[in-house]
């Protein structure tokens, strides 16, 4: 593994931790000599992390939750039992 | 080590084992079983259901018909995989043919060529590579960056899209998505990449055009 396109095809894997130890090595020296693999691996797990922030900023509204609840409740006749 | 992996399989054997109990209370017709199993799960299958469908009306229609099928189709559950990717499951095929049904947008694929960087012979990369990920923290810039990712999210194919939804944003792991979505890890990896690949460009071309 020495070329920054074998590298990039990687990602996932070094990111999952699929990697075998020789070649987790192996990525990373090439990481620390290839500066624009390093700024391309940054930036891809950046990619991941601000969309997981971002796309789960949605709340959830609370009456929505309860409309479900009625709903399904009226429909199942859950509403005739009390806890 | 080997007691806490021990104590976690001892701990996923009791969930399974509670899983089990729900299921079969629910399968007698029991509501209030059924109300317990809505419970453990309605958070966070509405959050699935919310990160593939962006109209209220519909993510509330889909939790519905969601959860009407998981009572109506209890027997369906063979206890194969866990209760929860089969939820999650039942979940993620509601959402997107609902949003098959109702196409409104269209996804873009970028060729490969585009959201690699250029290689020269021997495979070194040419380009010059920015790394704008300390930009992306920027607060003067949260909300467009995040209308940017939100806008490039919704664009993907949902065959990219819906990996990176419940890899990424969700949470779940590879073996878990590809339960979820009845595919191969290998599979899930190689879209996951190419989501992520084409996520990366599409923050690259804002962030370069985007001085602070």
């Amino acid at each position: 593994m020495s070329s920054c396109e074998e590298i990039i095809q990687l990602l996932t894997e070094y990111i999952e931790g699929d990697l075998s130890a020789v070649e987790r090595q192996s990525f990373e020296a090439h990481m620390g000599d290839c500066g624009p693999c390093h700024r391309f691996l940054q930036t891809y797990q950046k990619t991941g992390a601000m969309a997981k922030v971002s796309l789960n900023c949605v709340e959830i509204p609370p009456q929505m939750q309860t409309r479900v609840r009625q709903f399904l409740k009226t429909r199942l006749g859950l509403d005739g039992k009390e806890c | 080590m080997k007691d806490e992996s021990t104590e976690e399989d001892q701990k996923q054997l009791e969930e399974r084992a509670a899983e089990r109990a729900l299921v079969a209370q629910v399968r007698q017709g029991d509501l209030s079983a059924f109300d317990a199993l809505m419970d453990r799960y309605q958070d966070r299958v509405m959050r699935v259901i919310f990160s593939i469908l962006k109209d209220p009306m519909d993510r509330e229609e889909v939790t519905q018909d969601v959860f009407l099928t998981l009572f109506e189709k209890i027997d369906a559950f063979r206890g194969e995989a866990s209760l929860s990717t089969w939820i999650h499951r039942i979940a993620v095929n509601a959402a997107l043919m609902h949003k098959r049904r109702h196409k409104t947008r269209l996804a873009v694929t970028l060729p490969l060529e585009e959201v690699l960087p250029d290689f020269d012979d021997r495979g070194h990369i040419l380009d010059t590579v920015q790394d704008w990920s300390d930009k992306a923290d920027d607060p003067a810039l949260k909300a467009e960056t995040q209308a940017v990712i939100n806008t490039a999210v919704e664009r993907l194919d949902d065959k990219y899209r819906t990996v990176f939804l419940l890899r990424d944003v969700q949470g779940f792991s590879s073996e878990e998505t590809a339960q979820i979505l009845a595919m191969g890890v290998p599979a899930i990896k190689s879209r996951l990449h190419r989501a992520r690949l084409q996520l990366r460009r599409e923050l690259a071309v804002y962030f370069e055009k985007t001085t602070v």
